[in-house]
């Protein structure tokens, strides 16, 4: 089965500032959306954190916790590499990927961001979306919906708004921070209707 | 979160603030890349002898945040009051570092620590070059061999430790933090990370010593979120709770008696009612989420309850 | 009893050119130390085993946070038979500062003659161009055995202890001067002369510094960790 994976605007931006917000370190987070016959849309995320090698009991709650909340919408995980030229695919997104395959018993996507993409114009795709194939993991196709979005995106990055989102480790070291970031997704969605 | 806006701070506060990350080497090189160029380079000269040390720290920021230029023109600055000196020197290889120039940073290094054998930044700057480079095995080499020599340098453990679970070897990550915790037995992070690896490495032994360890490191810091969630976790009776993402843990329960999982419910329940009450304190202003979760919390106290 | 009265010229002339000179000398002392000492260069052995020393102090200290396993390994590692650190440290053949190794002989020596000559001269000299003044009196009565210290070169039997006399004042000087020092020339300066006598003692009365001896330092705390009982403290 091949998946078409399509990204919205919000957890596009949303994956872009968490890597922008922790640009010497590798992040990880979850994907929220829904699938229909072969198309997958990715219609949310929750960044979850900024390390390459993120251990058990950060992932095991952040992952009970986003289950519990959004259920069956839990589609895949988002990651990406410390290292700007690393394209490999990080060991630890795998397994959470495989573990979230078992719990919604639907075959989980994975998108890789590509670093050396992450240039500061912002015109193409930095996503790059993966399946599992058999025991491999299998690059898939991305519908990017053109550049539209990308300029709001832009003033974004030049307001600086990535400071304000966090992810779930920024959660656990301050619980006031809300790693599901509905304020900075409010902020983000009156910014791209502005420009529209 | 609040976040503030570096641009518009007064002098004296982006001193101030620009001095306690100093200290506290906290890796903000955006902001301190901002401080210096709105506040505080209006007039450096004011900072008296500080001002080269602030020099310093933004030359590292702006390196980190891709500021070439500036970083420059603080080495300028640093080289022509102290020509001489091995710390400008050194400087110089972290821009060459930035600029991908890994063999000249490496000769640079190379030559510092050559006349210096002693100072152990040069040396870390190498592994940090390899790193770069992308040659994990190699680091992970580099800092085993300074390690036979700064063996009390947590900050090298941690890294080793890190650069081994890249390899998936959680027995050796384990020991690097292990010697973290020997050398700084008051440092709760160091705990409650020996306490989240050995509960990643499953197993009833490991989860027994890793509930030890979100004890002690709540025991040094009693705000501690993270242990207090940890706790949680091992206190879990039978995968009750996250049944469906326990990784590879089944909680020792087949090894329990009834007396002791009794214990572990109450411990458990413990646990939650000081997570409740962190959440209660929380206004909704500031994390609109955090009911979500509270509630989340209540339903588990619930299951617990009832067995 | 009528009260002694100075001759205000005793201040100008006497009082304060000592107080000047000494402190002045003091400057001139850091300078030429300065000048003449290499800096002490550490070999990277001896900071290994500064280092080897510290870990097994650790070890022994935090141990009780380690499971028991994972003690035994680094207790094994440092204090194996063969291969052990600690085990190895101990038979290597004894080195340290060797009191007929010429260099160490002449920096020895610089660091006397640093000390001892500028003390020889300049106490003669205002010994012989100030003496027999009465300078200056500490505002507190004193008993009779402080005229030794206090009354130097001036040897009146009526005279109250309070009162200092200029040899005596001079030696005052010099001793009372440290924390000035540290005010002008930072914390690790060489004029201060009580500094220099006291590490003139420690050298003299051997004072157990790894430095000195790590065999002994090795041996000691490998018997240390040979005795520890381990016990998983959490």
């Amino acid at each position: 089965m091949k998946f078409n994976v399509e990204t919205q605007a919000l957890p596009y931006s949303t994956i872009i500032l968490h890597c922008l917000k922790y640009p010497s370190k590798g992040v990880f987070g979850l994907l929220i959306g829904h699938k229909k016959g072969d198309k997958v849309t990715v219609t949310g995320c929750i960044p979850l954190c900024h390390e390459s090698t993120p251990l058990a009991p950060p992932l095991e709650l952040a992952t009970a916790l986003v289950h519990g909340k959004f259920g069956a919408s839990l589609v895949g995980v988002y990651f990406a590499n410390a290292n700007p030229s690393d394209t490999s695919l990080n060991m630890y997104a795998i397994r959470l990927a495989d573990k979230i395959t078992t719990v919604t018993s639907s075959p989980a996507i994975l998108i890789q961001v590509m670093n050396e993409r992450l240039v500061s114009d912002c015109d193409q795709d930095r996503l790059v979306a993966f399946e599992k194939d058999g025991d491999s993991w299998k690059e898939t196709k991305t519908l990017f919906q053109g550049s539209n979005f990308l300029r709001a995106l832009q003033t974004v990055i030049q307001k600086k708004l990535y400071r304000e989102l966090a992810d779930f480790e920024n959660h656990l070291d301050n619980p006031e921070a809300d790693f599901y970031n509905t304020n900075l997704s409010n902020k983000l969605v009156q910014i791209a209707e502005l420009r529209s | 979160m609040v976040t503030t806006d570096w641009t518009q701070v007064s002098y004296e506060e982006g001193r101030q603030t620009l001095k306690k990350w100093r200290e506290c080497g906290v890796r903000r090189s955006e902001e301190v890349v901002e401080i210096w160029e709105h506040v505080i380079s209006r007039s450096p000269s004011s900072l008296g002898d500080e001002q080269w040390a602030v020099l310093e720290q933004v030359c590292i920021a702006s390196l980190d945040a891709a500021r070439v230029d500036l970083a420059q023109e603080c080495i300028d600055l640093l080289h022509a009051q102290f020509p001489n000196s091995n710390r400008v020197l050194k400087l110089k290889g972290m821009q060459l570092e930035a600029t991908e120039h890994f063999q000249k940073a490496l000769d640079i290094y190379e030559r510092l620590v050559e006349e210096d054998p002693n100072n152990n930044s040069y040396r870390k700057r190498k592994v940090a070059v390899l790193l770069a480079q992308g040659k994990r095995l190699d680091a992970i080499r580099a800092i085993n061999e300074y390690l036979k020599i700064f063996l009390n340098d947590p900050e090298a453990w941690l890294q080793l430790s890190e650069l081994y679970l890249l390899e998936n070897d959680v027995p050796k990550s384990v020991h690097c933090l292990e010697e973290c915790v020997l050398i700084q037995p008051l440092n709760s992070m160091y705990f409650r990370r020996l306490g989240d690896l050995r509960y990643t490495q499953g197993g009833a032994d490991n989860v027994e010593l890793a509930r030890a360890y979100y004890e002690r490191a709540l025991k040094i810091n009693p705000t501690d979120l993270r242990s207090q969630y940890g706790i949680l976790l091992v206190r879990n009776p039978s995968g009750l709770l996250l049944k469906d993402f326990q990784s590879n843990n089944q909680i020792a329960s087949t090894t329990k008696s009834p007396s002791e999982k009794k214990k572990a419910g109450l411990a458990a329940v413990d646990a939650i009612d000081n997570l409740v009450n962190r959440y209660q304190k929380i206004s909704p202003k500031s994390n609109p989420e955090s009911d979500g979760i509270l509630n989340c919390l209540e339903a588990m106290k619930v299951t617990i309850g009832s067995k | 009893m009528t009260d002694l009265l100075l001759d205000p010229a005793i201040r100008t002339w006497v009082f304060l050119p000592i107080v000047v000179i000494t402190f002045f000398i003091g400057i001139l002392r850091h300078y030429v130390s300065l000048l003449l000492m290499n800096k002490k260069k550490v070999e990277l052995e001896n900071i290994a085993d500064g280092q080897y020393l510290l870990r097994a102090r650790l070890l022994r200290e935090n141990g009780r946070f380690l499971p028991k396993t994972s003690f035994n390994a680094r207790r094994q590692y440092l204090c194996a038979e063969e291969t052990g650190y600690l085990s190895k440290a101990q038979q290597r053949p004894a080195k340290g500062p060797n009191p007929m190794d010429p260099s160490q002989m002449t920096e020895m020596l610089k660091g006397n003659m640093m000390n001892m000559i500028p003390m020889i001269v300049v106490g003669g000299w205002i010994n012989w161009t100030f003496s027999g003044f009465v300078t200056t009196r500490v505002p507190f009565p004193l008993t009779l055995k402080f005229k030794a210290m206090l009354q130097r070169g001036v040897d009146l039997v009526s005279l109250d202890s309070a009162w200092v006399s200029s040899a005596s004042w001079y030696f005052l000087c010099m001793f009372g001067l440290r924390s000035i020092y540290t005010l002008v020339l930072g914390s690790e300066n060489a004029a201060d002369q009580s500094k220099a006598m006291e590490d003139q003692m420690a050298m003299t009365g051997s004072a157990v510094n790894p430095q000195a001896d790590p065999r002994a330092a090795f041996k000691g705390e490998w018997e240390a960790l040979q005795m520890i009982q381990h016990q998983f403290a959490l």
